[in-house]
């Protein structure tokens, strides 16, 4: 049961949103248990700094988001996400830390409301996981059209590092997805070359089990 | 609290309609964001703007 690179997304994307939205409440939890240390290491790599224009692309409950914008106080905090309950949750985040509102909006990946070049860097982090191959590469297609020429991508995703947990996961992917928020073990690094982007990093990282892969990539211009 | 309050202009000027990729411009009521070439109106929902195509609807003018 392990996970073909060639395996279409389980969940559609009405599917996607119906179940984040269920997830919202709970999400916070989860991915401050499964997720942090490796949000740490991601923000470390993608050393943001303060004045420039960072966009993240699925939100989720704001956590990285509010990562990104403590480290750019002078510069523009951009959040997309499909689902209004994470998008309200990413808001109230920063209203309880008392945090300037993030520039939020709901959208979709695959068409960014966004001029060409508008980002120093954009953001994403278990979202690529979601998507059927055709549409990952439609999403980083997107994402290089709104970084501006030389500017950055960073990417966190399930790995396909570990075949134990991809034979776990295939499991529960394959019985209830919706469980798994829809995501799967992607291999994103072979997409990138033909997206426009040139990898300047990869870091691989397990925390209670569940391996991901961060990936730093500079747009080609 | 005013949409305005939310998003400021350097915002604005990057936001382009996700379809034709036309900057779109807040209209005058505050209600949605209208698409300069396509006259697609984004509705603005508790203060987000929702850049969903199939949420838009299509202006006359």
């Amino acid at each position: 049961m392990e996970i073909e690179e060639s395996s279409s997304a389980k969940l559609t994307i009405p599917e996607v949103v119906d179940a984040y939205s269920r997830l919202a409440p709970l999400y916070g939890i989860w991915e401050t248990l499964t997720e942090g240390r490796t949000g740490k290491l991601a923000s470390e790599l993608a050393s943001v700094r303060s004045g420039e224009a960072v966009l993240e692309v699925g939100v989720g409950p704001g956590i990285m988001l509010e990562s990104l914008a403590r480290a750019n106080s002078e510069g523009i905090i951009a959040g997309i996400d499909l689902t209004p309950a994470m998008l309200q949750r990413t808001r109230r985040r920063f209203r309880h830390r008392s945090l300037a509102s993030p520039a939020l909006f709901q959208a979709d990946v695959r068409f960014l409301p966004f001029a060409d070049g508008s980002f120093d860097m954009v953001f994403s982090s278990y979202l690529l996981d979601l998507l059927s191959i055709p549409n990952i590469e439609k999403a980083l297609q997107e994402m290089r059209r709104v970084i501006r020429p030389s500017g950055r991508l960073m990417l966190v995703y399930l790995s396909q590092d570990k075949p134990w947990f991809n034979r776990i996961w295939g499991f529960f992917y394959w019985m209830v997805p919706m469980l798994l928020g829809g995501c799967r073990p992607i291999h994103v690094a072979a997409h990138l070359p033909s997206a426009g982007f040139a990898v300047v990093a990869t870091r691989r990282i397990t925390q209670w089990g569940i391996p991901a892969e961060l990936i730093l990539a500079n747009r080609e211009s | 609290m005013g949409y305005t309050m939310a998003i400021s202009q350097e915002l604005l000027n990057i936001l382009v309609c996700p379809l034709c990729k036309a900057p779109v411009h807040l209209k005058a009521d505050q209600s949605g964001l209208k698409c300069e070439k396509c006259r697609r109106v984004y509705p603005i929902k508790d203060d987000i703007p929702v850049m969903l195509i199939d949420e838009a609807t299509i202006e006359p003018e």
